[in-house]
């Protein structure tokens, strides 16, 4: 078993945020890409994490903090002991849960 | 939840190549146009995953290529099901889309003698892929997006983080749309002069797929139930080798069009090379669609490897350390997880949706309003698409939509009240409960994917197709009491949960149409009726009629080239399994 501790935070909702722990059956999981979308398929829908992603180290946007360390999660190797504890990834806003904002510096999202 | 009220001329559903690309050339017109997008602009979407070559009959390396080859191949590829006038443009188009997008920044690989430095692939009479090493799609995407982040590019509003879910009409004609923040608690109902689908395909339906995630055929859902006509929901295309082993790689694409040329072998479980016993001399250099099945049969056969697949050996690269650099998307995998990249297990991956929204040379569909680009509509490539066509169809047809879609604009029709709230209501309910007795979206999810792999993938027969039909009228009537099981702020799952019930309402139309087609047609293959039917040269259409699906057929228009005409006929019709 491997146990998984993410950070939570809803800013609607949440006035601070909290750490929620997981146990997930390691089989099958190599990337922590996996173990995220197994979480939010199986045990928790509420989790916020980029779901448009390309699983294939192309598009750059599963960016999170694995360990304390800012990696892809999709090139993330699941470390063979332990446990794992993912954040979203520093220097970007947090919207929710593990979801940042890349567009930080463009003009996207002007309309809204 | 709160309501933002946006209103534009031009709205474009979709950030990817076609969507960007009809962005452009709308601005360039002078509309007031909104880009949407279902996650990162620039980032997600299934063209930063597109490969290698991009087609473009240039001429420059070799001189003998012209749009007219370009347009046969094409057309005999498509097993003579492709719309031939479409086709025409897209070839005669195609050229210049390389121009254009060398002046939006896009450094292709030339020869020293500055011309294009271009590539062969399968199906290909001549070199013809201009590229930029594999992730050419990553190139064109970026140039794309800093084209549209140029200050003069300022009437382009770019919304991103935005799941449309309903298209909104009034009086017959498609006048904006809905959608909610997936970063916020509020939707967004934007009135729009005219819209342009440019979502991609269905890859997402399928449970093995190398396509972006976001890919469940968003823009075929909402064009469908807008009353627009879909085609030949029965064509999708398998791309032959991509990863099986682990399981977590399963689906991530090896790219290989060139690897055969390079020397790249597959054997099955027993050692044999057995595509040698098929094709002698092409060996594994055959169209996409029979290299795919001929996978398939390995493994169904028995000869496949460990974990359902044959093996791909690349020691007979004679430089392999250039196929490194050549191909760091593939290398990354053995630096990262230990995978063999000297012998792998490879099997075929859902790879593109040749079916799709019925458009005219104008890029029109068939509801007033209401426009098409890209991999999201039908009848460019018919039964089978040749490598590289698919980004230089984003590129033509962005174009065309977004000229057309800014000249026939109507911005005066308001949104319809009614509707806005029904669409609303839909998303409200879908999150309300988790009371007993409700179905959370996953296992719907999950059974659909599996279901339209096992049952309507790369080999069809009658019999699973039957049962496939029973299965997803079972999985409909579920749909009601589908919930996303988080409240307001389980953003994905509430997009996950729309999305399943488009990916069900849309395999439906797949397995019925798969049904019809009582012949093998390029990467239509029924085990029941394995030859090819010069009476089927026809394609299957459906629309919703407000209040079932109903399936015409039409005849190919076969408007330049007849079966028997075109040079490379020959040899391809020795190829047709």
């Amino acid at each position: 078993m491997l146990k998984v501790r993410i950070f939570r935070f809803d800013p609607a909702v949440d006035e601070k945020p909290r750490y929620d722990v997981y146990e997930v059956e390691r089989e099958g999981k190599l990337r922590v890409l996996d173990v995220l979308e197994y979480i939010c398929e199986n045990i928790d829908p509420s989790l916020n994490f980029r779901v448009y992603l390309c699983r294939d180290a192309m598009c750059n946007t599963c960016f999170a903090k694995v360990n304390g360390k800012s990696r892809l999660t999709c090139l993330e190797r699941v470390p063979e002991g332990g446990e794992l504890v993912i954040e979203p990834a520093g220097n970007f806003g947090l919207i929710r849960d593990l979801m940042v904002n890349y567009s930080r510096h463009s003009s996207e999202r002007q309309a809204g | 939840m709160d309501e933002v009220r946006l209103k534009c001329d031009v709205l474009v559903i979709g950030s990817g190549a076609a969507g960007c690309r009809a962005a452009i050339e709308a601005s360039e017109h002078s509309a007031d146009v909104i880009l949407t997008a279902k996650g990162v602009f620039g980032k997600s979407g299934t063209t930063n995953l597109a490969c290698v070559v991009y087609d473009a009959a240039l001429g420059h390396s070799d001189p003998n290529d012209s749009p007219q080859i370009h347009f046969e191949d094409s057309v005999v590829y498509s097993r003579f099901l492709a719309n031939q006038e479409l086709v025409r443009i897209f070839t005669w188009g195609a050229p210049k889309t390389v121009y254009d997008l060398e002046r939006y920044g896009l450094p292709w690989y030339k020869t020293e003698d500055g011309r294009f430095y271009q590539l062969n692939s399968p199906g290909l009479r001549y070199n013809r892929g201009v590229h930029y090493n594999e992730s050419t799609g990553k190139k064109v995407q970026t140039a794309l997006v800093r084209e549209l982040r140029r200050p003069s590019r300022r009437n382009v509003r770019i919304v991103e983080d935005l799941f449309i879910y309903r298209l909104l009409m009034r009086d017959g004609r498609v006048n904006g749309a809905v959608g909610f923040d997936l970063q916020q608690d509020r939707f967004f109902v934007i009135q729009a002069g005219s819209t342009i689908l440019a979502t991609g395909g269905m890859g997402m339906a399928y449970s093995v797929t190398d396509m972006e995630a976001g890919a469940c055929g968003d823009g075929l859902y909402l064009a469908y139930e807008a009353g627009a006509d879909l085609m030949d929901m029965e064509m999708h295309q398998f791309f032959p080798t991509a990863f099986v082993y682990p399981e977590s790689l399963r689906g991530v694409i090896v790219t290989s069009s060139q690897l055969w040329k390079m020397g790249m072998k597959l054997y099955n479980d027993r050692g044999e090379r057995f595509m040698a016993r098929h094709f002698p001399d092409e060996c594994e250099d055959v169209p996409r669609d029979i290299l795919s099945r001929r996978i398939f049969m390995e493994v169904a056969e028995g000869r496949g490897s460990p974990h359902g697949g044959v093996w791909a050996d690349t020691t007979d690269i004679p430089a392999f350390d250039d196929f490194k650099k050549d191909r760091p998307r593939t290398y990354v995998w053995k630096e990262k997880f230990g995978v063999k990249t000297d012998r792998f297990e490879v099997a075929p991956t859902y790879h593109y949706t040749l079916g799709g929204i019925r458009i005219d040379a104008g890029a029109r569909t068939k509801v007033p309003g209401l426009f098409a680009a890209g991999e999201v509509t039908g009848g460019i490539h018919g039964a089978n698409r040749l490598a590289g066509n698919a980004l230089p169809e984003c590129m033509v047809f962005g174009e065309i939509a977004g000229n057309n879609a800014t000249a026939e604009c109507r911005t005066e029709l308001p949104p319809d009240e009614q509707q806005v709230a029904m669409a609303k209501s839909k998303v409200l309910e879908l999150v309300s409960g988790g009371e007993a007795g409700e179905i959370p979206y996953a296992s719907i999810f999950k059974r659909t994917r599996r279901l339209l792999y096992d049952k309507a993938g790369i080999i069809r027969t009658g019999e699973s197709l039957k049962e496939a039909a029973r299965e997803i009228e079972e999985i409909k009537g579920l749909l009601p009491r589908l919930r996303s099981g988080a409240g307001l702020s389980g953003k994905f799952a509430m997009a996950r949960a729309l999305e399943t019930e488009m990916i069900v309402r849309l395999g439906e139309l797949v397995i019925n149409s798969s049904l019809m087609r009582t012949e093998s047609r390029g990467a239509h293959f029924r085990t029941d009726f394995p030859e090819t039917s010069p009476a089927w040269l026809k394609n299957i259409v459906v629309h919703w009629t407000g209040e079932e699906a109903r399936y015409t057929t039409t005849p190919v228009e076969l408007k330049y080239l007849k079966p028997g005409e075109a040079l490379r006929d020959v040899k391809s019709a020795n190829l047709s399994v």
